[in-house]
């Protein structure tokens, strides 16, 4: 068997750049502070430093026990970047997680990964320490370690004694805990092999220059955060400039004024954080700003809207902001990270295509005479084979196509921990004609030309008499046929009355505020949303269900969470101004539904 | 190495007067921005009625905070829609706290 060399660790690129540029900033961290932004540096000495004195005392407060992950609990904060490279510098799976210091979901998500990854240590900072060793004991594992690092704690002593560790590639590096529900957490098992594929499959795709200086506010502990603008970075020897989700939310012009003063070159976000730059940055506030420098912002994690990219584009015009700057991409945990994107010194693609062909899974040109969708491709995968499929029959499909994402390469991940089961159907899927070792992603798409677009997920698909309809196509009709309805305020799924075990759609729309809410007027949107989807996508008597703004629930990064609506709905537990609902919808006794959608870790949680 | 550059732009100047702490006025002020954030019109918005019953979320809940900061130069926590759950009770807060911030011998916050 020939040898597999080992793969370059992220040990070995931040010990490089300590040699070669041992003074640059490896991180700087803007903390909101008072009403002004105070500026956190880490030099790739310090970085380097702190990692070795972590990693030593990690080794010395757990020997013999070296095989458990150890979970990260950090506020937003480079302290936890120096416990993250740690746990790399000891040779342990690190597991990044959210700072549990609210009750509530947070908590709730965090315990369940305690249980779930077998947690051997914990680190903290020393605020936190006592109220987590606390929570440690409370939920029963008294054995797991918790030790508190930071600026005052990682000695130069310790740092001394640091030897390196052996890795191999098949080494699980981390578990990425952004999948799955808060009752049934899933870590994704990303080796030292699968990061460094990425990290090159990034590079390469993004073309990364050494020492780029990246920037964002996403949350390190999710994976675009993590992989994307932070050890990308660490990876070509250059800076990542971050800030708290919050410290965006609160002031979207602070991510722009970012990229202005670091002279950032490469940034990401969901379609989300773009759409509140246009909606909130005032003329004052971009003023003056200067963007020509920004060569790559990601726009992925949830689907792209060809109108939000050009109303970026044409807002921030007068800043120097190239449009070809802004790059759809398509990525997920389980392959690390990146999975395709489009060329970044090219405009993106965007294809209209025929809806009623998109309902039979094919993509075919648009027609004058018929109603289109535009798609917004996420460009050519990079060290990833992709093949389209068709779910069912796992008949691999030919371009034009729309079917299951399978995906297969370096970068997929080595499976979910501890479960065994979901991992083999998962992660070792194999297709009709017997090629093995495919991950299925759940996310439906289509190639045409090599260029990826993504339509959506099985799991919230409608199919209606063996059509496949996309619940966001419904939702987009409907708000662009008239001006009381609210954009992106609305959610579409379908109910099963068990009667007849037939799926009924049903449509629940925000109104925009200044909509007459007079009892005939809503009574005749109720009505014009039947005719419209009836005479639009041939659905007979779909339930209209019309609601005031903010009804919807969306996870912070923007998602509809149409599996969560859905269970309101059945549970009766929506403000209703006005329905119209279809006889067997009407007679459908109250249910239990399935688990709510998992919200994807994202942005600050209520 | 700094990586701070010299073409970092200075912080802004104070180019807005200070509003004075009048609870009616911030009243009328934070009912426009909280019903700009919430996609309704001001008169929809009623001073006693918590935010909650509106359907506020988490983005708008932190961009009203961001909202106060910014006009008000005044650093509130993230959570102050739901630790003040009405448009009055909101005004109220921020009218002490400009108040106290108005008194000379203390230190504002």
């Amino acid at each position: 068997m020939p040898h597999q060399p080992d793969p370059r660790t992220l040990t070995d690129a931040v010990r490089n750049g300590a040699d070669r540029h041992p003074d640059r900033a490896a991180f700087v961290y803007l903390h909101e502070d008072g009403l002004g932004m105070r500026a956190e540096e880490l030099s790739y000495a310090e970085l380097d430093l702190r990692a070795r004195a972590v990693a030593t005392r990690l080794r010395h407060a757990s020997k013999g026990d070296a095989t458990r992950p150890v979970l990260l609990l950090y506020p937003p904060t480079l302290d936890f970047v120096t416990a993250f490279l740690g746990c790399f510098y000891a040779g342990r799976t690190a597991i990044p997680a959210p700072l549990p210091d609210e009750p509530g979901e947070r908590l709730a998500r965090v315990s369940g990964i305690l249980r779930d990854a077998d947690v051997g240590a914990v680190l903290t900072l020393p605020q936190y320490r006592q109220a987590i060793g606390a929570w440690l004991v409370a939920s029963g594992e008294q054995d797991v370690v918790c030790l508190s690092t930071g600026a005052d704690e990682d000695d130069g002593a310790d740092a001394d004694l640091w030897t390196a560790p052996r890795l191999r590639g098949t080494d699980t590096a981390f578990l990425q805990y952004s999948s799955g529900s808060t009752s049934e957490p899933k870590g994704v098992m990303v080796t030292h092999a699968n990061l460094a594929a990425n990290q090159e499959a990034i590079r390469s795709a993004m073309k990364t220059p050494q020492g780029v200086v990246a920037g964002s506010w996403l949350p390190l502990y999710h994976d675009m955060g993590l992989i994307g603008m932070t050890l990308q970075p660490l990876w070509v020897g250059g800076t990542s400039v971050q800030m708290s989700p919050i410290s965006f939310i609160k002031q979207p012009a602070r991510w722009l004024r970012m990229i202005h003063d670091y002279r950032v070159e490469g940034t990401a976000s969901p379609n989300f954080g773009y759409e509140l730059c246009v909606r909130r940055v005032s003329e004052e506030q971009s003023a003056g700003l200067d963007l020509s420098c920004l060569r790559v912002a990601l726009n992925g994690a949830e689907p792209v809207r060809a109108d939000t990219l050009r109303a970026f584009v044409r807002r921030f015009a007068d800043t120097g902001l190239r449009p070809e700057a802004l790059l759809p991409c398509y990525g997920l945990a389980e392959n690390t990270l990146l999975v395709s994107a489009s060329d970044p010194d090219a405009p993106h693609l965007e294809l209209t295509v025929d809806a009623q062909a998109l309902e039979r899974d094919e993509l075919r040109p648009a027609r004058t005479d018929r109603p289109s969708r535009t798609l917004v491709g996420c460009g050519r995968a990079t060290d990833t084979e992709v093949l389209i499929v068709d779910p069912m029959t796992r008949r691999v499909l030919p371009a034009g196509q729309v079917g299951e994402i399978w995906l297969r390469g370096p970068s997929v991940a080595a499976g979910y921990w501890n479960r065994s089961e979901l991992t083999a159907e998962t992660f070792r899927a194999v297709t009709a004609d017997g090629r093995t070792g495919y991950f299925r992603t759940g996310d439906l798409g289509s190639l045409l030309d090599e260029e990826l677009y993504v339509t959506g997920r099985i799991k919230e698909m409608l199919i209606q008499h063996g059509r496949n309809l996309y619940p966001q196509d419904i939702e987009q009709a409907v708000q662009e046929s008239g001006e009381s309805f609210r954009r992106g305020g609305g959610a579409v799924f379908s109910v099963t009355d068990e009667a007849s075990d037939r799926a009924h759609v049903v449509v629940v729309q925000e109104l925009r505020a200044r909509a007459n809410v007079n009892e005939e007027s809503l009574a005749h949107l109720a009505a014009s949303v039947q005719a419209l989807l009836s005479r639009q996508f041939q659905l007979p008597a779909v339930s209209v269900v019309l609601v005031r703004p903010g009804v919807i629930r969306k996870t912070t990064s923007g998602k509809t969470q149409r599996t969560l609506m859905r269970r309101l709905f059945a549970d009766g537990a929506l403000p209703v101004l006005h329905q119209r609902l279809a006889p067997a919808v009407a007679a459908r006794p109250p249910a239990t539904d399935p688990a709510p959608e998992p919200t994807t870790a994202g942005s600050p949680r209520r | 190495m700094s990586i701070a550059p010299e073409t970092r732009t200075a912080p802004r100047a104070l180019d807005r007067p200070l509003p004075h702490g009048n609870a009616c006025d911030l009243e009328v002020w934070l009912t426009e921005r909280v019903a700009f954030h919430l996609h309704r019109t001001p008169d929809e918005i009623d001073p006693d009625t918590p935010l909650a019953d509106y359907g506020i979320d988490s983005v708008a809940a932190i961009s009203i905070c961001g909202e106060i900061e910014e006009h008000h130069r005044l650093a509130v926590a993230p959570t102050i829609a739901y630790d003040f759950p009405t448009v009055h009770e909101i005004a109220g807060h921020l009218a002490e706290r400009l108040a106290d911030r108005a008194k000379p011998d203390e230190v504002s916050t």
